[in-house]
């Protein structure tokens, strides 16, 4: 039931052109990227890889809110439009239609991420980094990314559920994204307190700006494995608060 | 017709959820941007300018298209919820007309925007930061810029909103546009990309005026580009059909 249900996902994301829309999030984030920095000295390609690290969850605190409130406003308003909800909750168990959008859900989320660490590897191999790309790091920022990103999917996911009108949903997005931005310019222990600008927190690397020689250095620090604890712990709280919302629709 | 048309656009706009967003977008940039101006005074000096460069950077680079597009989004969701779309195009009135008047309810909230934006800089400026007088005129010539640097956003988006049925993608495109601007401008494109007009006539991120010696230039390319973007809506109207 739950295959057949995501199949009916996946067929119904193929005419929404859903794999486009997650694409071009990611290219945003990864075009976006390839015109931050100025990577021209060897001073600077030496720190080309770090310089990335640095950056793109701060662009991701921008983009994703808003591109994840996107996809799950998508993946809910073709029922709401095409008024389904009777008919699906007749023919298919409430529980695989949820779990049916949530696996669609996270596979775009996984295109997403998967996109932008390519992306965002290769920028660093086309610019002539001559800092080593490390493993470790592009799989935290895989990691962080991914899960941020579900926590906010199933959180617009939710409000897409409970309010008919999409504006609810992408309004809130791109107001956590300001939110979310505004916190990356506070001291540190604010940004624990806005889930929608998390990425930041997560970011392994510093940055040091030297204001009388102008010189820019990052520092590459511990992994905040706590924050992406109560990051998961969110995620689950906000898919918990889908598959009720889902289970105890009116219709 | 165009009259009525009009008219049923602004009734739309009664009781409609974009107000929130007209509210709260411009408050959080300018809270987030009186706070900064007044931690980084070493930085930045005690002026109106500085303020509002502060106020209004994020909001103009990233957060403005993603608004109008919201509004643009919402005109054309009702259009194309259930018959509607077939009800329009039946109607006897001219489809420009329509997309004229949703421009029009835009632009206005728009402009309202601009002026909650003005509002509450000065606000900020003077009961919060304590900014000594009153802010120079050239910031108002901004906004009115700002304004003027929307319409082709504005075009824009209803015309993306217009073909795309779905809601979420004119914000994505909106947020997608408002980088691209900022990038365009920052390599010497802005006038040829309707997204960094706006934010070139804002004026956002720096103290001296982008535009000085260029303005004919300006207002020429939010002409081209409005005028443009409206001839292909009328044509893709005059395309378009009832759906059966």
């Amino acid at each position: 039931m739950m295959t057949r249900s995501f199949r009916a996902e996946l067929q119904k994301s193929r005419r929404r052109h859903d794999w486009l829309v997650a694409a071009g999030i990611a290219l945003v984030v990864v075009l976006w990227a390839s015109v931050t920095y100025d990577l021209d000295t060897p001073e600077e390609l030496a720190s080309c890889y770090s310089a990335l690290y640095f950056a793109v969850p701060l662009m991701n605190a921008i983009v994703m809110p808003v591109g994840m409130a996107a996809l799950a406003s998508r993946i809910w308003d073709s029922e709401t439009k095409g008024e389904t909800c009777k008919l699906l909750f007749t023919l298919q168990s409430r529980e695989s239609l949820f779990c049916g959008k949530a696996a669609l859900g996270m596979l775009e989320n996984l295109l997403v991420c998967l996109i932008e660490v390519a992306g965002v590897w290769a920028l660093g191999l086309w610019k002539g980094s001559t800092q080593a790309p490390d493993p470790v790091r592009f799989g935290w920022l895989f990691l962080c990314a991914f899960l941020v990103n579900a926590m906010l999917y199933f959180f617009s996911f939710y409000l897409s559920l409970r309010f008919r009108n999409q504006v609810t949903a992408l309004a809130v997005g791109f107001c956590g994204a300001l939110i979310g931005l505004f916190a990356a310019y506070m001291p540190t222990w604010f940004g624990y307190f806005v889930p929608f600008g998390y990425y930041v927190p997560l970011n392994g690397v510093l940055m040091n700006w030297d204001r009388d020689t102008r010189i820019t250095t990052f520092y590459l620090t511990d992994f905040r494995w706590w924050l992406l604890g109560v990051t998961v712990l969110l995620g689950l709280l906000c898919a918990a608060a889908c598959r009720r919302s889902i289970q105890t629709k009116e219709v | 017709m165009l009259l009525r048309c009009i008219r049923a656009e602004n009734q739309k706009l009664h009781g409609a959820p974009i107000w929130l967003v007209f509210l709260v977008v411009p408050l959080i940039s300018c809270l987030y941007g009186s706070y900064n101006f007044l931690q980084n005074l070493g930085l930045l000096s005690f002026t109106w300018y500085n303020l509002w460069t502060q106020h209004t950077l994020f909001y103009t680079l990233f957060f403005f298209a993603p608004m109008v597009g919201v509004y643009a989004a919402y005109l054309w969701r009702l259009e194309h919820l259930g018959h509607n779309w077939n009800l329009i195009m039946a109607a006897p009135v001219p489809p420009v007309d329509l997309f004229i008047a949703k421009f029009l309810a835009v632009a206005k909230v728009t402009l309202f925007t601009q002026g909650w934006v003005f509002v509450l800089y000065v606000v900020c400026g003077k009961l919060w930061a304590g900014l000594p007088g009153w802010p120079p005129l050239q910031v108002a010539v901004w906004l009115v810029r700002g304004v003027v640097g929307s319409f082709a956003i504005i075009a824009l988006e209803l015309l993306i909103a217009m073909l795309i049925r779905s809601f979420a993608v004119p914000v994505l495109f909106g947020l997608a546009g408002g980088v691209s601007g900022m990038l365009m401008a920052s390599k010497g494109f802005g006038m040829v990309w309707p997204f960094a007009l706006m934010q070139m006539g804002m004026n956002s991120n720096k103290s001296e005026d982008v535009l000085a010696g260029s303005g004919g230039v300006f207002w020429a390319a939010c002409l081209i580009w409005t005028g443009l973007l409206f001839a292909a809506a009328a044509a893709l109207l005059r395309a378009r059909d009832v759906r059966a």
